[in-house]
């Protein structure tokens, strides 16, 4: 960990305890595991998000002496809620982040069950087992042996199911282009399925959710603002024969 | 291929901009001097991206220096002073360029190809001395490269896969030389911008290459001209590619310099949303953009 805890959550030890919580979390919102699951640098962020813990609770612990010392209430106690480990953390969100949280813990097991929705009919029954274990992989992380099986599956049971299931995959290792095709294409052959479409709406969703990231600085309105856009509204209420600010 | 990284110079402070425009020139001047003058006309946007990329990881400082230049001979300009990422990436520009030329001679027809040829002769000097200097990496790139052409030749049928293949080329450029955990992040970033720019610049090519009868893998995926719920789906993948480059830049550390942090944000928050829009809706040429404002 690197020397000064303060440096590492990027706050000032002049700052009151508010600001470095907030620092604190908007810090573990961005290195946490969820956000890294599929990238091959998510080591790189476990160790970045533990230093930040580390620092945290250094602080909390340093002002804790203190807090004691200046008798204020929420030095030691709270630590440990605080920490945004759990879900608890999450409801405090914008609504877009909380919808993209619960779109990654789900995605976590990309299925809610593996046994799908799909018709079955459709399918030979080795090929039905076959898909409920390529979900099974896919579940647990297992790319390449979820690529290998779909090679295996035979030609005459390449229905919409499998177009799906490789869609699945082609989204785990990035190919989003690919991946949204093949959504797409489920969705054509079998349009009775919430699931495949669903897969689909995830995706938009989640590419609106890029982009906050810059300020660009040019909303917002000053107090100065506030106030002339109050006398120039009583202006034009008194012209009207009316007034809005009675004392001028 | 190039040219589809780029700030939004509007949202940039000034001070930032300085940075980015010093960067730029002295990228331009560590081309003269490491591959030779001609090597100075493959400058692009995107080796200052590699440049910006490369002073986070390696925490350098150049100073710079106000010099005048053979483009602009009247008013002195802030350059940044020669270091080691700019060198490197001077070289790299010069490796890469040089491929991408060759490839034009080898899938171009008519005149075009005479044209390519016409550059390969051109660059060829800088290249030689880019490859005497990083032998290693013009290996690396040459063969990725083959892979990729080799895949364009059977014509497959895939958008994402030979985007990965030319992401393993930039990821090849962006890591090259640095220290392991650092090449790693920088690896990551290589790959996804390699990804973005394969693509972007295919949907940017669609019209030409569909009169033309060339090899596009979105024209050999989608069959033709996009709709829009197709073109919107494209929107979507790009920015997805781009979210995955956000996690890999948060791991980039602070730099020397909170200008180059600043230069990055910019360039992947509003200028490659802006080349999305661009290739795709045809937005985002100066004057729209400055409208949009």
């Amino acid at each position: 960990m690197s020397n000064n805890p303060y440096r590492v959550l990027g706050v000032s030890p002049t700052d009151d305890d508010e600001t470095i919580k907030k620092a604190y979390r908007d810090l573990a919102r961005k290195y946490h595991p969820d956000r890294y699951r599929d990238s091959d640098l998510a080591d790189l962020a476990g160790e970045k998000m533990s230093e930040i813990n580390a620092a945290y609770e250094e602080i909390m612990r340093q002002r804790g002496d203190a807090g004691a010392w200046q008798g204020e209430e929420n030095a030691r106690e709270p630590r440990r809620e605080e920490r945004p480990r759990d879900d608890a953390w999450r409801d405090r969100r914008q609504p877009r982040e909380e919808r993209q949280s619960r779109r990654h813990n789900g995605a976590r097991r990309e299925f809610d069950d593996t046994t799908a929705s799909y018709n079955a009919q459709n399918y030979s029954p080795e090929a039905r087992s076959k898909f409920t274990l390529i979900r099974n992989c896919i579940n647990s992380g297992n790319i390449s042996e979820a690529e290998r099986l779909l090679d295996e599956v035979d030609t005459a049971d390449r229905g919409a199911e499998w177009v799906f299931l490789t869609g699945c995959v082609q989204l785990r290792k990035g190919f989003y282009v690919d991946a949204e095709h093949s959504f797409e294409e489920a969705y054509r052959m079998e349009p009775t399925n919430n699931e495949y479409w669903t897969f689909k709406e995830r995706m938009h969703d989640k590419a609106k959710g890029f982009g906050g990231g810059y300020e660009t600085r040019e909303s917002g309105c000053s107090a100065c603002d506030v106030c002339s856009s109050l006398i120039c509204a009583d202006c034009c209420c008194e012209c009207m024969g009316g007034d809005l600010i009675p004392c001028c | 291929m190039f040219g589809y990284i780029k700030v939004r110079k509007s949202e940039l402070r000034v001070r930032e901009y300085e940075y980015y425009r010093a960067c730029y020139c002295g990228l331009c001047r560590s081309m003269g001097k490491c591959t030779g003058q001609c090597s100075r006309a493959a400058l692009s946007y995107d080796f200052v991206f590699l440049c910006h990329v490369r002073l986070l990881l390696t925490g350098e400082n150049p100073a710079f220096k106000h010099r005048r230049c053979p483009a602009h001979p009247i008013h002195r300009r802030a350059m940044m002073e020669r270091c080691d990422t700019l060198d490197y990436a001077a070289r790299a520009a010069a490796v890469l360029n040089y491929e991408k030329c060759r490839d034009d001679v080898a899938d171009k027809r008519g005149f075009a190809r005479l044209r390519a040829r016409l550059r390969t002769w051109f660059f060829a000097p800088a290249y030689r001395r880019a490859r005497r200097a990083l032998p290693d990496l013009a290996a690396a790139v040459r063969q990725k490269l083959s892979a990729l052409s080799a895949y364009e030749n059977a014509k497959g049928n895939g958008v994402d896969e030979p985007a990965a293949l030319f992401g393993a080329v930039l990821a090849d450029i962006f890591g090259y030389g640095l220290p392991e955990e650092k090449a790693r992040v920088a690896r990551d970033i290589g790959q996804k911008t390699g990804r973005f720019i394969y693509i972007a610049d295919a949907l940017d090519d669609l019209k030409d290459d569909q009169k033309s009868g060339d090899f596009n893998p979105v024209l050999g995926l989608f069959g033709g001209p996009l709709d829009e719920e197709q073109k919107k789906g494209m929107e979507d993948a790009l920015l997805l590619i781009l979210s995955d480059l956000e996690t890999a830049f948060d791991l980039l550390g602070e730099g020397a310099d909170p200008a180059t942090a600043a230069v990055l944000k910019n360039i992947l928050y509003l200028g490659m949303p802006a080349t999305v829009r661009r290739v795709l809706y045809g937005e985002g040429c100066r004057k729209e953009e400055h409208r949009e404002q």
